[in-house]
């Protein structure tokens, strides 16, 4: 595929992303402005959502929204954006969701954790199951490459869920990388942890939020890199 | 969808809630006048029979409807002193291949103007818990799939619950939901077992339906309604561990799991 060609791929899928949100997106709802270091180095920009929220039915509710960011590194590397369109329909114990996504870096892992890669549109569904204090689900995600090795990748995870002191998930991971995964999520959402060991080693990534101040910190880990990030939200 | 049917089942279970918080917050009204079905004492035929036999006949007629009144009265006594209360519910809705049974705990108080639901079953509601607090107008709803905490109006909760069941949305006609002497009321059972009387009602409910209702006069509260539509069984609510007036704090009612927070 010819680089123009892919630009255009990415950039059709944002403005599909921008267009497919509710009028009330008029307005961001939440905008924040990431500042971090890693393997580019220090980088910064500007991260943008709106989400919205409706009912369904008397013991469910269905959210709607769009978000992404576009940073730019200290030297002359390429600016890194994702951005991404998602539903979440709740009805009782039950859950599913689909996201839309296109972007050069990674799927965020907890946030906001900049890792370049091709420039590539993928989508990420969930279903969940709860039974009260426990559940289990099932999500996949596939991402195509829209470069010209046109690299396909795919991941399925089963996971299982419990509340104690916040949701702990612990999860597989199969596809093209087959790992393991466990996830923290403090009752408010100020803490979130997630450790993953797959193919190429373990990674973990680290967030929390500030209740006294708008930032969110971060910190990820993997063997090959470490980064750092504080966010700032207005 | 298979949660549906189960949705809709809970909704009973949430109308009557409101239903059931509506009646004690509205305690105070006037009682509305008994309407006791009285069938017609006299018609052409009958009046070919002797007196004796007319006389009789009215005089059962009567005397079956006076009971019925004073268990009618009896009961709307008890639930006219309620100031809080606590209790299990198991709703059945017969469904076309089968039947859906909710289990919850519900809790309420007038005073508070707080009413709280625990579902217990099925699994696809189990471990949600809803508050509605009267005076701020909103119901909290904990979400465990998502472990969060929705907050949305108190009117839009009773409408989606009161559209769901096709029962309008005029909460007024249910400001008396256990008084039923609003409507016509018969004695069609009585039983007796270790001293205590088990009476079955029948009471013409609006909407063509029909509700038999059991009640024992060791309590005076109804401890399981049917719902019928056309002769045909819609649903069963069964009450039980019945506690009046336990003396339930805010803290009981509004207690909620550590989660988010999220506004509609």
């Amino acid at each position: 595929m010819d680089p123009w060609l892919r630009r255009l791929v990415v950039l059709s899928l944002i403005g599909f992303l921008f267009l497919v949100a509710p009028a009330q997106a008029s307005a961001f709802e939440a905008e924040d402005l990431p500042f971090g270091f890693g393997p580019h180095g220090w980088q910064a920009g500007l991260g943008l959502s709106q989400e919205s929220i409706k009912p369904k039915g008397l013991l469910g509710y269905e959210k709607t929204g769009i978000g992404g960011y576009l940073t730019q590194a200290g030297g002359d590397e390429e600016a890194l954006s994702w951005f991404s369109g998602h539903k979440q329909v709740i009805m009782g114990n039950i859950g599913y969701s689909l996201e839309l996504f296109g972007g050069n870096t990674e799927r965020p892992i907890l946030s906001t954790f900049f890792s370049s890669s091709d420039p590539h549109v993928g989508a990420y569904g969930e279903f969940s199951r709860m039974y009260g204090a426990y559940g289990h689900g099932l999500a996949g995600e596939a991402q195509f490459s829209v470069t010209d090795a046109g690299a396909f990748e795919y991941r399925i995870i089963p996971y299982v869920q419990f509340q104690r002191q916040g949701v702990w998930r612990f999860s597989l991971s199969l596809g093209t990388s087959v790992g393991i995964g466990m996830s923290y999520q403090e009752p408010h959402e100020k803490v979130k942890l997630d450790i993953t060991f797959v193919n190429e080693g373990l990674s973990m990534h680290i967030l929390l939020s500030l209740s006294e101040h708008p930032l969110t910190l971060g910190a990820g880990l993997t063997q090959e890199r470490a980064q750092l990030f504080i966010r700032y939200s207005f | 969808m298979k949660y549906s049917s189960k949705l809709s089942a809970a909704l009973i279970l949430v109308v009557f809630l409101v239903l059931s918080f509506s009646v004690l917050v509205g305690a105070e009204d006037l009682p509305k006048p008994v309407q006791i079905k009285v069938n017609p004492l006299l018609d052409s035929e009958q009046e070919t029979e002797t007196f004796d036999e007319k006389y009789k006949q009215a005089m059962s007629e009567i005397s079956i409807s006076e009971e019925a009144a004073a268990v009618v009265d009896s009961i709307k006594a008890v639930v006219e002193g309620i100031e809080d209360l606590s209790l299990d519910i198991s709703i059945t809705e017969m469904r076309e291949r089968r039947n859906e049974e909710v289990c919850l705990q519900l809790k309420l108080s007038v005073e508070h103007r707080l009413a709280r639901i625990e579902f217990k079953a099925p699994s696809a509601v189990r471990g949600m818990i809803m508050v509605a607090d009267q005076e701020k107008m909103e119901v909290r709803t904990f979400q465990p799939v998502t472990n969060i905490i929705l907050v949305r109006g108190l009117d839009d909760a009773s409408k989606e619950a009161l559209a769901s069941l096709s029962l309008g949305q005029d909460l007024t006609q249910f400001s008396s939901y256990l008084d039923f002497s609003q409507y016509n009321v018969e004695i069609l059972e009585k039983s007796e077992l270790e001293g205590v009387t088990d009476f079955l009602l029948e009471v013409d409910a609006p909407g063509e339906e029909v509700w038999y209702v059991r009640v024992k006069d060791d309590s005076w509260f109804p401890h399981e309604i049917s719902v019928y539509k056309e002769d045909v069984l819609q649903g069963t609510m069964s009450l039980s561990n019945v506690v009046t007036n336990p003396g339930l704090s805010v803290e009981d009612l509004a207690n909620l799991p550590d989660a988010k927070v999220e506004r509609m």
